[in-house]
Order: structure tokens, then C-alpha cells, then sequence
């Protein structure tokens, strides 16, 4: 995740150059231990597994929205905006996520189960890297919550509309922090894309 | 089986976390693993003050005495004990920055356990001070440290 490296000189955080990224990377443990306090942060302010799972998602909808604009700004024109739902999953994948998280997501899939629905995996993602759920919650949560925020803010900000995303660990021995994202667009989306299609 | 187990212990002088890495120890109550951790900080806690390099650094050790036992600045003068040494086996004490004291009990003739705890370290600050569900000072129940350390020490045995 890309952010202001504290310089020797004083600058305001306006006047720092909007498209320098390189050496303004944050470290790992940086991030794992600000996203272990906001975990706990919520934990202590919600009543469910439910809700902190929602305001894990929220906190991620806030930077996925906003990391969209600072990602098209920064990239040189001519700005595409995708257009087909398979444009945008595919710049969620590779280029959105390379700029967040410094490479592309493991997998971009469809589900057999709905139509209307998509995956997107991560085999090791920053926020669950060196988490352990306790037991009592395994099942329930997955600190990877904030990834589905992040996704399904991309998605609705870029003019796609969302009915459900959700994240679900599914870790396996090989890559125990895996975490896919399950995103459902909302009826209509894919019609658009199939109009689109006919012209 | 050169590493018999390791021990770590907070710094109130609670065990938060113990793991045999053998068989062929005689498994305890989980009391008296909690009896045993806390002799053995205290006898650190005595340990370290009985250095007769003590005197030098009483000036640091004092401002440290009112953050208890193992508190930062003692620990650099005053560390207490490094290693016991028994027919049977040989204990190994790295205090941690944070006053946690992480114990390894080796077989006697393993020379020193440096390079063991340097990397048990490694895997507690990732796995264990990184983990979300983690609180500080409380018994350590993360999986995937313990995975860690068992990979770990295979590469030992």
C-alpha cells in the first residue's frame, strides 16, 4: 500500500508531488500492524462477528473508492474508463491491485453458481499474512473482510453496480492466508454488457 | 533431538506459551507448567541482581527498578541468566526487548541456541505481535505460530 514516506524536509501533504509512488511504499509490518490495530479497534466497537466483518468492509470501501481516483490520476492518459464488467474485474486484478498491494491478484474467476457473480483470490494477502483466527471465531470471520470493501468500492465507483460483496478465507495448507473475494453485481449490470455487445 | 522445548513467558512472569518438540518428555499439568515459569522469573528477576557488574550500572538499574523486574535499561548491564547447565539437559534464556523471556531447553551437548532464537524470534514478531487477534501479554494461541515454530525446529532436530 502506497502512502507519505516521512521525509527529512517538511512538507505539507499538499505539497508533495501526487504521482511520485516509487520509495513512498509502505513497509509490510507498517501495515500489518496498523490493520491489527484497526481489526481491534472495531472489535471493541461492535457486537457481532457480522458487524465487524461490515465495518472491516467499510473501512475497505472508503480506500477502494478513493484509491481509484488517485490510481486513474496517476496513470498518464488517455484515461479508459472500463466499461465491461470483464474490463473492470480484470483492472481490479491486475493494475489496481499491483498499485495497492505491489502485484497482481492470484486469480480472477467466474462462479458456476450465479451468474451474476465473480472471484477474485489472493494467495497471500497483506491483511491476513500473519493472522491466526482464533477458533471460536474460524468459520465466521476473515480478516480479509476489508479486501471485499476495497473491491466492492472499485466496482460501485466505477459505475458498476454491487449487490453483494462479501470474503471468505479459503486457505488451504499451501496458502493458508488465501482469500477470495465474491463479488455479485446487481441485476442489470450484465445486461448492459450484453446490449453493449449487440452494437 | 537436539531442542527438547520452548517456553516463553511475559513480563509479569506468566507463561503464555509452551511447546514440546519431543516425546520423550514427561507431559506436566498446565498448573505446573505455570508454577515452573514463574520460579524460573523470578529466579531471573534475583539472578540479575546478584551481577557484581551490578554497581556500574545501578544508576540505570534504579530507574528501571520502578518498571519491575526486567524493565529496558537493566537488561543491557543486568541480564540474569543466560544458561543453566544440568547433566540432563541445558536451558537457554533470551530476554526480548519488551521484558518477555522466550526459553529453549536443549540437549546438554547443543553449544549455544543463538541462531534458533534469532529465528523464533523472527516468527514471534510476525506470527504473534502481527496477528490481529493477538493481545499483548496474554497466552499465545495462533496457529500458524505454531506451525512456523515446528517447521522451524525440525530444521534443528
Amino acid at each position: 500500500m502506497s502512502g507519505a514516506a516521512a521525509g527529512a524536509r517538511r512538507t505539507s501533504l499538499l505539497d508533495r508531488p501526487l504521482n511520485k509512488t516509487k520509495g513512498a511504499e509502505v513497509s509490510l509490518s507498517a501495515f500489518a500492524f496498523l490493520y491489527s490495530e484497526m481489526l481491534q479497534y472495531s472489535q471493541r466497537r461492535v457486537s457481532g462477528i457480522q458487524d465487524l466483518e461490515k465495518r472491516l468492509a467499510d473501512f475497505g470501501r472508503a480506500v477502494g473508492v478513493r484509491y481509484l481516483a488517485l490510481h486513474t490520476a496517476r496513470t498518464p492518459p488517455p484515461h479508459k474508463r472500463p466499461l465491461r464488467v470483464l474490463a473492470l474485474l480484470r483492472s481490479i486484478h491486475t493494475p489496481l491491485w499491483t498499485a495497492l498491494f505491489g502485484r497482481a491478484a492470484s486469480s480472477l474467476e467466474k462462479s458456476n453458481d450465479h451468474p451474476r457473480e465473480f472471484m477474485i483470490s489472493d494467495a497471500a494477502p497483506a491483511v491476513s499474512r500473519f493472522a491466526s483466527v482464533p477458533r471460536e471465531m474460524r468459520g465466521f470471520l476473515t480478516p480479509g473482510a476489508f479486501l471485499a470493501g476495497v473491491v466492492g468500492g472499485m466496482a460501485d465507483a466505477s459505475g458498476f453496480a454491487v449487490e453483494a460483496c462479501t470474503a471468505h478465507a479459503t486457505g488451504d495448507d499451501a496458502a493458508p492466508g488465501r482469500v477470495t473475494v465474491l463479488i455479485r453485481f446487481a441485476e442489470g449490470v450484465l445486461e448492459r454488457d450484453a446490449m453493449l455487445d449487440e452494437k | 533431538m537436539p531442542l527438547y522445548s520452548l517456553y516463553i513467558i511475559n513480563k509479569a512472569g506468566g507463561l503464555v506459551y509452551q511447546k514440546d518438540f519431543t516425546n520423550d518428555l514427561k507431559r506436566l499439568g498446565s498448573n505446573e507448567y505455570l508454577v515452573l515459569a514463574g520460579t524460573f522469573h523470578g529466579i531471573h528477576a534475583i539472578t540479575a541482581r546478584l551481577t557484581p557488574a551490578a554497581s556500574t550500572a545501578r544508576g540505570s538499574a534504579a530507574s528501571a527498578a520502578a518498571g519491575g523486574p526486567g524493565a529496558a535499561g537493566a537488561r543491557t548491564a543486568l541480564s540474569g541468566i543466560q544458561v543453566l547447565e544440568t547433566s540432563h539437559f541445558k536451558l537457554f534464556c533470551f530476554p526480548l526487548a519488551t521484558g518477555t523471556k522466550m526459553l529453549l531447553i536443549a540437549n546438554p551437548q547443543v553449544p549455544n541456541v543463538d541462531i534458533a532464537f534469532r529465528l523464533i524470534y523472527d516468527v514471534y514478531a510476525d506470527y504473534v505481535m502481527k496477528n490481529p487477534f493477538y493481545t499483548p501479554e496474554m497466552p499465545i494461541r495462533a496457529e500458524r505460530f505454531d506451525q512456523q515454530v515446528a517447521a522451524l525446529v525440525a530444521k534443528f532436530q
